[in-house]
């Protein structure tokens, strides 16, 4: 058994390498938090974890749910093999839970290693120069719980990729029979439902606050999050449906596209899984400096003297450098994940005579579509939180509104999600002319 | 007539790593010569390792030769950049694999007419019918592929070859994963790819009845064709095949 967890593990190596390239940002990330615990400045973990413990959560679950789904094949020769389904689902828990782990601890290792130098640079800030007489401490003896909240978000976030793998007769996935349609479990429909609540509470919290008094619209900055959050707990109904909306619009002429839009309407579990970091990133990043927008419009317009809404540049990195690692990470990760179900599309595409040059114009439309509709379920979380803020602080809707900061996130977002897919792609057609494979 | 295929003195052979650092070369196919003329059906048959597929692949370009040349239509396809290989493909080939045939985001009608779109060409509703209707299937265009049975999805690729005028179909155990109701569907459409449509066909098979419905049957073995026939019976291919080993 051991041995057949290891082959398996070695054959579908992209996969696995593209979820631990996952565990090791969170581990960096969570390295960062352990070290401030360590060095006993634990409030800047508030502000840290605010935005970043969403965005892990968000990309961990997709990336999770993507690893156990692009290997649903290998799963259903397991059971064929005699691997009863419980012992499938427990197995690839217990892979999710090494893989996480392990790059967790990788993760933590690169923060140990690479803190004395970048600590000057993250304060950097005139506001944070106490910060510069704090003596570093990595805070090894807390790595391990850093270790072990990876390992069990990923447990979390695979558990119902797991348990479908183990329950789904063997012979639906040799056949490719799967429903590929995308529902929305109870979990999610209840935390939907949560952080919907929570997104009208503060916003009905800032129509009933004068943004001036002492503390009243400090919750503001958590109302991107919580709308981000939303959107990503209703992404397995609301991305496909914003993809087949606007995609739908666009003629059809070019085989590349056409090509690509349907793969990417087909394939959701991946397309998912790379559009949901770039939204969280991107939604989160111009969701907050909307709203900081809207803050700075207010104090110009009421002359408040001695206040400014502007992010330094040490809180920018604390409170979006987490959710634009992961949004980064994230959404390449997922691209290289699905490499081996990718040579296959590419065979069966050059079996049909396309040429190199559609099927690789057609992966990087697949970037193009998955950047757009992340983008575009960014840009309606800067929308609505900019607003809300506005209105509430009795400014004309939408003044204030900055998508430009998300416009980067996404943007960097695509360049790797072209990267990603582009170059394996390119790559098949190099040292061998591709072969459709009796396998997915 | 000027034969739609020729294959002459084609070798091949694979790399194979041992996982121990010691890479070994196994040859694969060692001097195959192959014509194939217009509206004539070839069945290649031999035991498993004898390079059929590999011959198939070659043939069709999929698959670059060490030495040796392929014509296809005229045109020579045997180690031909991938650009022009995909314009003979998409010109004059048609594909039908044992299976994972077609491309599973679209629809079945959508695999029909994907050769002529990429061809730029594409199909008008009427064609895609008829085409549909040819092998029986011309209710079925909306249909999700992985929605199909193996013969249906065998039927469909059938369709494609038939909608995208390929002069030559290449067919790699194309009744492999069906049951004999299936399977003999499969093969009376396949014939009726030549006798109707007049277009060649060239199937790898290691089912003796299937084979011996082509025109002719190549016995592949070691590495080279050592026997052929003309309209034989299964029992004669079996025959040609214990004479051969």
């Amino acid at each position: 058994m051991i041995k057949l967890i290891f082959a398996d593990l070695r054959y579908n190596a992209a996969t696995w390498a593209g979820a631990f390239v996952v565990a090791v940002a969170c581990g960096f990330l969570g390295g960062w938090v352990a070290s401030f615990f360590a060095m006993g400045q634990g409030s800047l973990n508030y502000t840290v974890l605010a935005f970043t413990i969403v965005a892990a959560i968000a990309v961990v679950a997709a990336i999770a749910n993507l690893t156990v789904s692009a290997q649903r094949r290998s799963y259903a020769l397991w059971q064929l093999v005699g691997v009863s389904p419980r012992r499938v689902s427990n197995i690839v828990l217990a892979q999710l839970a090494v893989v996480g782990a392990l790059g967790a601890l990788c993760g933590t290792a690169i923060e140990a290693a690479t803190i004395t130098p970048l600590f000057p640079l993250v304060f950097a800030s005139p506001a944070y120069a106490y910060m510069l007489d704090v003596p570093i401490n990595v805070g090894v003896s807390l790595m391990p719980w850093v270790w072990v909240a990876v390992a069990i978000t990923f447990v979390l976030g695979g558990i119902r990729g797991a348990k479908a793998a183990g329950k789904t007769p063997a012979i639906v996935y040799l056949r490719g029979a799967e429903d590929r349609h995308k529902k929305m479990t109870w979990a999610r429909i209840v935390m939907f439902a949560a952080l919907a609540i929570a997104s009208v509470t503060i916003a009905m919290s800032l129509y009933t606050t004068d943004p001036t008094s002492d503390g009243g619209w400090s919750a503001s900055l958590f109302l991107p999050v919580t709308i981000a959050a939303a959107l990503a707990a209703a992404a397995p109904i609301f991305l496909p449906g914003l993809l087949h909306a606007w995609s739908a619009l666009l003629p059809n002429r070019l085989n590349a596209w056409y090509l690509a839009r349907h793969k990417a309407l087909y394939d959701l579990d991946a397309g998912g899984a790379t559009e949901l970091p770039v939204v969280v990133g991107a939604g989160i990043v111009a969701g907050v400096f909307s709203l900081l927008g809207v803050l700075q419009g207010y104090i110009n317009a009421h002359d408040l003297e001695g206040m400014n809404a502007t992010l330094d540049s040490t809180s920018a990195i604390l409170l979006l450098g987490g959710p634009v690692l992961l949004a980064a990470v994230g959404s390449a990760a997922s691209m290289v994940m699905v490499f081996r179900q990718r040579i296959n599309d590419v065979s069966l595409l050059s079996a049909v005579g396309a040429s190199p040059g559609t099927v690789v114009a057609s992966s990087a439309c697949e970037a193009v579509v998955h950047a757009v509709n992340s983008a575009i379920a960014a840009t309606l979380v800067g929308l609505v939180t900019s607003a809300i803020v506005s209105t509430a602080a009795g400014m004309s809707v939408f003044s204030g509104l900055a998508l430009g900061e998300g416009g980067i996130v996404v943007a960097v977002g695509f360049v790797l999600m072209l990267l990603a897919s582009v170059i394996p792609t390119a790559l098949t057609f190099l040292g061998h002319h591709p072969i459709p494979s009796r396998e997915t | 007539m000027e034969p739609l295929v020729i294959a002459r003195n084609l070798h091949k052979s694979f790399t194979i790593g041992n996982g121990k650092g010691k890479d070994k070369q196994i040859q694969v196919l060692d001097g195959v010569s192959l014509d194939v003329q217009p509206g004539e059906m070839v069945s290649i048959v031999g035991p498993s390792g004898s390079g059929k597929s590999t011959l198939l692949y070659c043939l069709s370009g999929l698959e670059p030769v060490d030495a040796g040349s392929v014509e296809i239509a005229g045109k020579r396809i045997e180690n031909a950049r991938p650009n022009a290989a995909a314009k003979i493909r998409r010109e004059h080939i048609g594909f039908i694999f044992q299976s994972y045939n077609l491309v599973p985001s679209l629809r079945a009608g959508e695999n029909v007419a994907l050769p002529a779109r990429l061809a730029g060409h594409p199909l008008t509703r009427k064609q895609l019918k008829d085409v549909l209707g040819k092998v029986g299937l011309a209710d079925r265009a909306k249909d999700k592929v992985s929605n199909m049975s193996g013969g249906e999805q065998q039927r469909i690729a059938i369709a494609r070859a038939l909608a995208s005028h390929a002069e030559i179909v290449f067919a790699d155990e194309p009744t492999g994963a069906l049951d004999t109701k299936n399977a003999n569907e499969v093969l009376r459409l396949l014939r009726a790819v030549t006798d109707e449509a007049g277009r060649s066909v060239v199937m790898v098979t290691h089912n003796l009845e299937a084979a011996s419905i082509a025109d002719r049957v190549v016995v592949l073995r070691d590495r080279q064709i050592v026997s052929e026939l003309s309209h034989p019976t299964p029992e004669q291919i079996l025959e040609k095949m214990e004479v051969s080993r």
